[in-house]
Parts: C-alpha cells; sequence; structure tokens
C-alpha cells in the first residue's frame, strides 16, 4: 500500500496493509495499490505499466500479481495484471467502476471496499495449487516403506489363504 | 448331449460355476431389494447441489483436488499447498486419495467425489447383516440391524457425501465381519485402511481386543480360552501395515517422514480443538452428552428461496440420527450388556463397537473439554442398530415391524430433496 502523506492514517494504512496481506496469504495473489501524489505527465497507462514491471510485482506469486494505481488529483484508476492476471477482464473492471462511482466516500474508504471487493472475485476464482516441484517427496523412504506394507500384506494373505476361513 | 471329451472348457467353466454357486449363501430377497432401493436413494441427484460443497467437503473435496493436480479455491485450504500433496495434516492421506481417485475417474463432477462414500456405504450395510449372521442372529435379525443402519438420516447423509467418517465406519465393519469369517489377517487389513482414513481407527480396532477379553472373562471356562495367538497376529498386521503404508504415503503425497511424526501432529492438532471449561459449545459443537437426545443437530447444507413471503427449502442436509434409533439406543445397549453375559455374542459385539468408538471421544471432551461435533457418531451406529435389532427380536412381530417402519418415517421427513 503506497499513498502519499497525509492521504491515510497510520491505523488506516495499517488496516489496508493487513487486508492485501491476507489476499498474498490466503489467495497467493500479490496485489499492489498505488495512490499518486501528483498528476502523472502523459499516458497514465503506460506509466502505471513501467511501474508495475519495476516494483516486479506477482512474479514470485503463483496466483499472479495485480497494481491498482490511482490518481485522485485526476480521478483516474488502473490495474495492471501479470501475464497469468488473477482477475478476469470484468472482474477488474467492475473494481474499477466501483472505486470511481464510490466518488463521495472518503479515500480510505474507497480503498477498503475495492480490495474487499478484489478479495470476493479472488475467491470466487480456481486457483491452481502451488507447483509439484514444492512439495518436498522423499520417494526413496516411500518406496522403502511401501515394500514394508507389500510384505505384510504378502504375509496376511499368505497366512489368510493356509488358514482358508477355519478359525483359529 | 455335449461330450464332455470335444468340450473339455465348457465342462470346466459349467463345474466353477456350481462350485461359485455353492460358495454363495442363501440370497435373502429382501436384503436385494434393500440394497437397490437404498443404493438407488444414495446415487439419487449424487452430484447436486451443482458446484457447491456439503459441509466438510470444503475441506476433503478441495484436498482431494489438490492432490489431483486440480484447480481450487481458497476455502478450507491452509497456507501451504502444492499440487500432487495432500495439504490436510489433520487426518491420514488415503480417504482423500480415494476421494482424488473418484475425481479423477469421473472427470471432476461431484459423482466423482461421493461415490466412494456410497459404496462404502452399501458396504457396511452388507457387513451389518453379514455380521449378524455370523454372530448366531436369525435373519429377521439380520434384516431389522440392516434396514435402521440404512435409513438411519446421520449414516444416509455421510454414505452420500465426501467426509472421512463413513470410510472410517465401512472399513472398520468390513474388518469386524472379515474377523468373525475367521480371517483374522484381512480383518487386520481393513481396519488398518479405516486407520488410514481416519485416526479413530486405532480406537475402533480395539472393538475386537475389547471383545475377545470379555468373552473370555464371561465364559470363565477352558472350553473358550482367550485366542492369544490369534489377537497377536491380528494386532502384530494391523499395527505394522498401518506403520508401513502411513509412512509410503506420508513420505509420497505429505512432508511428514515417519508415521511416528505424523500420528503425533494429528494428535497434538487434536489437543489444541479445546474449549475452556465452562464455556458451552459454540456454532455446530456439541458434546457427547448431548448426541442422546440428538441435540445440536445441525444443518450441513440448505437453499432456500423466498418469494412472496413463503420460504421454500428445496434441499436441506441435515445432521441428525433418527429420533427412534437414538432415544432407544441406551435401553437396547443396556439389554445388550445384560445378554452379552448370558453368552450372546450379537449383543457382545454392540457393546464393544459402541464402547470403542464412543468412550474415546466421550472421554476427550470430559477429560481436555475437546470440541466435538454430533456427527462423532457415525461410527457407533452400526453399534445401535444391531443392539436395537438385537433387543427388538424379544419383541411380537407388530414391533419387529413398527419400528423399522418408524426409522424410515424419520428418513422420509429428513430426505435432503423436499422438491
Amino acid at each position: 500500500m503506497t499513498a502519499p502523506a497525509g492521504a491515510l492514517s497510520i491505523v488506516q494504512r495499517r488496516e489496508l496493509d493487513e487486508s492485501l496481506g491476507r489476499i498474498q496469504e490466503e489467495n497467493k495473489v500479490d496485489l499492489a495499490v498505488y495512490v499518486t501524489s501528483h498528476p502523472v505527465q502523459g499516458s497514465f497507462k503506460d506509466w502505471s505499466e513501467k511501474l508495475f514491471v519495476t516494483w516486479n510485482i506477482g512474479k514470485s506469486w503463483d496466483g499472479g500479481g495485480a497494481l491498482m494505481i490511482i490518481s485522485p488529483a485526476q480521478h483516474l484508476v488502473h490495474i495492471v495484471q501479470s501475464a497469468k492476471p488473477p482477475f478476469s477482464e470484468q472482474q477488474a473492471a467492475a473494481i474499477k467502476q466501483n472505486f470511481v462511482e464510490d466518488a463521495n466516500s472518503s479515500l480510505a474508504r474507497r480503498l477498503r471496499r475495492a480490495i474487499a471487493r478484489a478479495k470476493r472475485q479472488l475467491s470466487n476464482n480456481p486457483q491452481r495449487p502451488q507447483t509439484a516441484a514444492l512439495l518436498k517427496r522423499d520417494p526413496e523412504r516411500a518406496s522403502s516403506y511401501a515394500f514394508g506394507a507389500f510384505a505384510v500384506l504378502a504375509i496376511a494373505l499368505y497366512l489368510s489363504y493356509r488358514r482358508g476361513g477355519e478359525g483359529a | 448331449m455335449l461330450d464332455p471329451q470335444k468340450f473339455p472348457t465348457v465342462f470346466k467353466a459349467r463345474d466353477g460355476m456350481r462350485r461359485l454357486l455353492l460358495r454363495v449363501p442363501n440370497l435373502d430377497v429382501y436384503l436385494i431389494i434393500l440394497l437397490v432401493v437404498v443404493f438407488g436413494l444414495l446415487n439419487y441427484r449424487l452430484n447436486e447441489p451443482e458446484g457447491t460443497l456439503i459441509f466438510d467437503e470444503t475441506y476433503y473435496v478441495q484436498d482431494a483436488r489438490v492432490i489431483a493436480g486440480l484447480a481450487v479455491t481458497p476455502e478450507g485450504i491452509p497456507d501451504r499447498w502444492f499440487s500432487g500433496g495432500d495439504p490436510n495434516s489433520e487426518h491420514p492421506p488415503l480417504a482423500k486419495l480415494i476421494m482424488a481417485a473418484g475425481i479423477s475417474i469421473f472427470q471432476a463432477d461431484a459423482t466423482g467425489w461421493r461415490f466412494p462414500s456410497v459404496l462404502l456405504g452399501i458396504l457396511s450395510l452388507l457387513c451389518i447383516y453379514g455380521l449378524v449372521l455370523r454372530l448366531g442372529g436369525t435373519r429377521v435379525e439380520a434384516r431389522l440391524a440392516t434396514t435402521i443402519l440404512a435409513f438411519d438420516n446421520l449414516f444416509f447423509v455421510h454414505a452420500r457425501i465426501a467426509t472421512l467418517d463413513i470410510y472410517l465406519a465401512g472399513f472398520c465393519l468390513l474388518g469386524t465381519w472379515l474377523y468373525f469369517r475367521s480371517r483374522y489377517e484381512l480383518s487386520a487389513l481393513s481396519f488398518a485402511l479405516g486407520t488410514l482414513c481416519k485416526i479413530n481407527g486405532l480406537f475402533a480396532v480395539l472393538s475386537i481386543a475389547l471383545y475377545e477379553l470379555v468373552r473370555w472373562k464371561i465364559s470363565s471356562d477352558s472350553a473358550q480360552p482367550l485366542p492369544r495367538k490369534t489377537i497377536f497376529i491380528f494386532f502384530s498386521i494391523y499395527l505394522s501395515f498401518t506403520f508401513f503404508a502411513l509412512g509410503a504415503l506420508d513420505c509420497y503425497f505429505t512432508e511428514f517422514r515417519t508415521p511416528i511424526e505424523h500420528i503425533h501432529h494429528i494428535f497434538q492438532y487434536a489437543a489444541t480443538l479445546v474449549r475452556q471449561e465452562g464455556v458451552a459449545p459454540q456454532g455446530i459443537e456439541s458434546t457427547p452428552l448431548q448426541w442422546w437426545l440428538n441435540e445440536r443437530a445441525f444443518d450441513y447444507f440448505s437453499i432456500s428461496y423466498s418469494a412472496d413471503g413463503i420460504t421454500s427449502i428445496p434441499i436441506l442436509f441435515q445432521g441428525k440420527m433418527s429420533n427412534f434409533l437414538i432415544a432407544v439406543a441406551p435401553f437396547s445397549l443396556v439389554y445388550c450388556c445384560i445378554e452379552a453375559k448370558r453368552g450372546s455374542r450379537i449383543a457382545l459385539l454392540a457393546v464393544c463397537l459402541f464402547l470403542a468408538n464412543y468412550l474415546p471421544v466421550l472421554a476427550s471432551w470430559f477429560f481436555a473439554r475437546r470440541i466435538c461435533y454430533i456427527y462423532y457418531m457415525v461410527p457407533s451406529l452400526p453399534a445401535f442398530s444391531l443392539a436395537t435389532a438385537h433387543a427388538l427380536r424379544r419383541f411380537p412381530t407388530w414391533a419387529q415391524v413398527t419400528f423399522p417402519l418408524a426409522v424410515v418415517y424419520s428418513f422420509y421427513f429428513l430426505f435432503p430433496f423436499r422438491d
């Protein structure tokens, strides 16, 4: 959460940071919000995309990442997403639209709502589990245990076959 | 007439068929009809409500999806989860692996994760029927026990949703039936499979030891000595298979490297699920004492619509036992205690099954204030049905007919689909 000094109180900033942290933790999506302090010169979209690349957003996250850039002075909102976008185009558009329409509320309230909406959208999206390569398997040890299990199974089947259900 | 010299294969096949038919017990038409009806009811709209998980499926189906490498939604998923691994370390992995296999076979459809439960539910009914006959009960008693269990709502609901309790109950009942068929080794394997699905199998298996010990104590004559060798073989196979199979599953699907490590983690985690002294059960929680009154039953899942001030509930899955069954269960169990002392094997088994499944839960709640839920009664339901059927045989025919009808009546009212 990056915002110019004075735009948010310490408590508000901490609360928003915690919400973003929860999204990272639960949804495995790197979501960042940047509120500009001055009007952006040139194309707002190009500038946002450059910032997204510079900050490496979502690079180390399996669910990808998204950056929401807000320019209060220009009344502009843009969402830049990683190659594997966490939000569909409609979802991103809905988040932007709601943020713009909520113009009468305070910035903190609008941000809180936008993040909550983003979380809801993400919760509706199925996610791929993290790559299997990260799972620390131990196939060798698993084979040893499996060998033991098959040995017990073979002994059990043999004993049962020998007895033939006659009873002890 | 065919010449056996010219067509040896045909005659061999005919002899084989004859031998097979001789091995099939006298089939009970009532049982077949009952199983067909229950199988049909269990499969009725099995994949509904579409796209929704019922109750604890939120955890286990999500786990199974991760194991199968499929996409998941974040509900019920812990922080660390990796494709192909079991993200849920609170329980052994086997049941979730079976669900994952079902999902792979049925192409991620709800039938995939629920159908194994249906099969285990049917297996449980077959085992109850077989157990009664094996332990010297009459066919009427076997039919009663099977019918009562089949139409108990809690059993029925768990036999068509993807949770672990029916896996535990199904495998342990199969183990019990095999034990009394003198297939001790196979019985031990079946109990081990139950334990690999839910750790409570460690307690369920004690029903066998308890049965043998009490029977030996009661008989107090040399005609029925304690089968030490059998018990030794049984527990050796049970413990060693559980150890090795859990170790193999853990090393491949989890980050635990020894089964002991995993079992320790399960009990350690369970020890954290406690309420402070004096705090009433919260939400869907309940105490083992409340279950006897069917109290704190709760809705597993419901869909309701409101229109013009009228609310309709077309789908309602409830975690609730049959009121009739739970009302007579204490009386039936006490009766079985008396009958067991007189030498009834069915009565003794019913009491042992009940004690092995219920007492550990009761003790954990009583001594450690462990959080409990009404569905912890699922593994005890076969004991109730056995005990009630055994008690009913003393009653006149009208009572033997009325009681199962009453259970069916409560089943009808609790049936999940109302539209």
